[in-house]
């Protein structure tokens, strides 16, 4: 998956129990399988099927997606900041690669 | 002037939206997510345009009223999109560290049609909203030039 290149923005610090914004963005087709090329032939599937964010040593926050999300999908969601360490972003394909990013987020009154 | 018609009476009197929801297209997806529970269709908001020029990428948010603690807070999200050749688009599973029950992204459109939002909450309570969107261009099922 050389192609992935997720870009996202998290805060580098935050205060303890503030709600922090993610937004997330991932190069990919995510390739429907239902369109046809010119000969008729079905182009195969190929999409990112699930994505999750690990931070203080629990997954926060989990997306299973279908077809039905957009190439090179967008993602925004809101964690709390609990604790200072790494935020971990995983993107998993159908067909078994993944990409990651790792970010530390510092927490501090 | 609002013209009172049979329809429109049934509508505001007896609760028939919700009725007429679970039956729809959406009918069996709806019905399996909502398994039996009751369907409350408040404190859950989808944010998005109500036309899309293209259906091949819509911006849509979907929020929940929700105090997002360990005792109280929203589960589940599903986006379902009954015009679509897959009527899931996508599900986000949120936990108390969530902070916040509100979530974005970018979905496809085959073709018009009104878009829904399932909550599943920590109590085992269900919420739904939908909206009509208008797609002037659909996505999905196009075909393309590839030699």
């Amino acid at each position: 998956m050389d192609r992935l290149k997720p870009r996202v923005k998290i805060p580098e610090s935050a205060k303890p129990d503030e709600v922090m914004e993610i937004r997330t963005m991932i190069s990919h087709p995510m390739e429907t399988g239902y369109r046809r090329n010119t000969r008729g032939e079905i182009i195969p599937r190929h999409i990112i099927d699930r994505f999750t964010c690990e931070y203080a040593g629990q997954m926060v926050f989990e997306a299973k997606l279908g077809p039905g999300i957009a190439a090179n999908p967008y993602l925004s969601f809101y964690v709390k900041a609990v604790s200072t360490g790494p935020m971990t972003l995983t993107w998993h394909d159908d067909r078994g690669e993944s990409q990651q990013v790792v970010k530390q987020v510092n927490v501090e009154l | 002037m609002m013209v009172l018609t049979r329809r429109r009476l049934l509508i505001t009197t007896t609760g028939l939206p919700l009725a007429l929801w679970l039956r729809g297209v959406t009918g069996s997806v709806v019905q399996q997510l909502v398994d039996g529970r009751e369907l409350s269709e408040s404190g859950i908001n989808i944010d998005m345009p109500r036309i899309a020029e293209t259906g091949n990428s819509v911006p849509i948010t979907v929020s929940v009223d929700s105090p997002m603690t360990e005792s109280d807070y929203v589960k589940m999200i599903h986006i379902i999109v009954p015009g679509n050749p897959e009527k899931k688009a996508v599900t986000w599973h949120l936990t108390p560290m969530s902070g916040k029950a509100e979530i974005s992204t970018r979905i496809r459109l085959a073709k018009t049609q009104t878009v829904r939002a399932i909550a599943e909450l920590s109590d085992n309570s269900v919420r739904g909203a939908g909206v009509n969107i208008v797609v002037t261009v659909g996505a999905c099922v196009e075909d393309i030039w590839t030699d």
